[in-house]
């Protein structure tokens, strides 16, 4: 059907693109575009064209945000990260030299800023308090029906307290890692990334990603101790 | 051990290795328990992933797309990449010349001044006077219209920037369009202009061309223009395939008073059966209750009887199997509420 010069057909069943398909739901943070066009829409972007960078955010951001969402824990942080490294993308895109592939190199800025911002709350933990997840999940969730799916009559309600159990003892546990040991959980955890991949990432061996990833563990069974 | 079994469940290990740790599980109950423990953990752990906890709608993602598009704007204003006449304007390579020429040659510099204002004194009025004057054969004003957004200029849109406020002395809104193509162009006017209202429709049924959050204001200022068949279709789009559901839910708002037009009737009903989203789905069953209440909706076009069955089995389907119980509650009650509004037939005389 064609109204006002424009013509599309309506879809007759689910049919969104940019639906979360496995990998991407596995946090892989690759795209799945060809690598000769996405070399192209680069080099276009390095060359000013704001447009390409902009196409480059969007095939990207959505794992940016998630990352950053699931180390840091807070929506306000999460936001902060996502900004600072996109701008320092933009920056610092000309030094790009395809010695990498892009999703590293863009991984490794968000995973640097992360860092920072975990440093910055274990040095000054007066200053930068945040509002923990489990606080978040009360009357300031940010979505009414999300509020619903928790707190709607009919489910399990020992249940519900026996899940609100286990996230709070998880982040007790998360608050205790080093920034590194919490860069590898949420890597490893919720980005779905090989820990040679986030050794790369980190800049570091996969052996020490495979430390921090053991400790991380063991500090997280001890706060779990009676529930396991 | 245990942090074999905990590489063996994050699929660490080499197929080897695993071979080996599985023909150990089969005859180490101990291990098989301590497996199960770790299996437990991980379950635990992904079910407890903040990013699906905290934007569920998309919005955050939305905004922070919007934030960002304003700070790479404000930097490349800094840098004059948009406007490079302000660069050259500050470029410092011929500020030190310049100064110095002044400073070096100070008769020079005075006849120079001198020269310059005597043409601008003299040369600006003989030149507003003679462009005022009608030459023979030449009209005395030319008068450029507004040019009007052709076609074509729409498809090469590549993003648009949206600002809208509502003025105290009117319920309006006045809606501000920078249109970002070849030819960028600026638009103003409420929602009922017809240029504003094709950027608006446009922006909606291209959605993956635009940003979240222009996207989500163009959606709410449409909700006043839906009577047009044009704005429907794309609202009608945007429900059955824009991937961010808060989009989908504000669209399905917007349609509500359609809910009885056919084409607005069967978007709804595929979005109760198909969308993955709870939230798009109440709003789904909502819209489709209001539609058949007594109070009705307005249609154009194709309209549809009050209780189509389509309608009430996809509810009775939902009441039923929906796998979200507040769905299922949202469907029910709008079953009690299509029959509690079902006239009372005349009672039968006894013969």
């Amino acid at each position: 059907m064609a109204v006002d010069g424009m013509a599309f057909a309506l879809p007759t069943g689910p049919n969104r693109p940019g639906c979360e398909d496995s990998a991407s739901h596995a946090g892989i943070l690759h795209s799945a575009v060809p690598q000769t066009d996405e070399r192209a829409l680069i080099e276009r972007a390095q060359a000013g064209d704001r447009p390409a960078f902009d196409e480059l955010v969007r095939r990207y951001d959505r794992a940016v945000l998630r990352l950053a969402t699931n180390v840091l824990r807070t929506p306000e942080d999460a936001r902060d990260v996502y900004q600072e490294s996109f701008l320092k993308i933009y920056k610092n895109l000309a030094r790009f030299r395809f010695e990498c592939s892009f999703y590293t190199w863009v991984y490794r800025i968000v995973s640097n800023s992360c860092l920072d911002h975990l440093r910055r709350r274990q040095s000054r933990p007066e200053d930068q308090a945040p509002e923990s997840l489990s606080a978040e999940r009360g009357d300031s969730a940010p979505d009414f029906f999300d509020r619903q799916a928790a707190t709607a009559p009919g489910v399990n309600p020992e249940r519900n307290v026996f899940n609100q159990e286990i996230a709070q003892r998880i982040e007790q546990a998360l608050e205790r890692l080093t920034p590194r040991e919490r860069m590898v959980f949420a890597m490893k955890h919720y980005q779905g990334l090989k820990l040679r991949v986030i050794g790369e990432t980190l800049g570091t061996t996969e052996e020490t990603v495979k430390n921090s990833l053991f400790r991380a563990t063991r500090k997280l069974r001890a706060q779990l101790v009676g529930l396991l | 051990m245990t942090e074999r079994l905990l590489l063996y469940i994050a699929d660490e290990l080499d197929p080897q290795e695993r071979t080996d740790i599985e023909a150990h599980l089969r005859d180490c109950p101990a291990c098989m328990a301590a497996l199960e423990s770790e299996q437990q953990l991980f379950d635990w752990i992904a079910a407890d992933e903040p990013a699906k906890e905290l934007d569920r709608s998309g919005v955050m993602l939305a905004r922070s797309r919007d934030d960002l598009a304003q700070a790479l704007d404000e930097s490349d204003d800094a840098r004059g990449v948009r406007h490079p006449w302000i660069a050259r304007l500050n470029a410092p390579a011929w500020l030190p010349k310049l100064r110095s020429a002044w400073a070096l040659h100070p008769a020079l510099s005075s006849v120079v001044l001198l020269a310059l204002g005597f043409a601008l004194g003299v040369g600006v009025p003989a030149w507003i006077r003679f462009g005022s004057s009608p030459a023979a054969g030449k009209p005395a004003m030319v008068v450029n219209a507004a040019p009007r957004l052709s076609e074509q200029a729409l498809q090469s849109v590549s993003s648009v920037g949206l600002n809208w406020e509502t003025p105290e002395d009117s319920a309006a809104p006045r809606v501000q369009l920078q249109l970002n193509s070849d030819n960028p162009m600026r638009l103003e006017g409420g929602p009922d202009d017809a240029d504003v209202e094709r950027v608006l429709t446009f922006v909606v049924a291209n959605g993956q061309r635009f940003d979240p959050g222009v996207l989500l204001d163009s959606v709410d200022l449409l909700a006043t223009r839906v009577a047009d068949p044009a704005v429907r279709l794309a609202l009608c789009y945007a429900v059955s395939t824009d991937p961010n559901p808060g989009v989908r839910l504000k669209a399905i708002e917007a349609l509500r008073g359609y809910g009885r037009d056919a084409q607005v009737q069967q978007t709804l009903l595929d979005a109760l059966d198909q969308d993955d989203n709870s939230g798009v789905r109440i709003e789904a069953v909502n819209a489709l209750s209001a539609a058949l209440s007594s109070a009705g909706g307005e249609a154009s076009g194709a309209a549809v009887s009050a209780h189509d069955p389509r309608v009430i089995e996809c509810l009775r389907h939902s009441a039923q199997n929906d796998a979200n119980h507040y769905v299922r509650m949202t469907a029910t009650a709008a079953l009690q509420q299509i029959a509690a509004d079902q006239p009372t037939p005349p009672a039968t005389p006894a013969p």
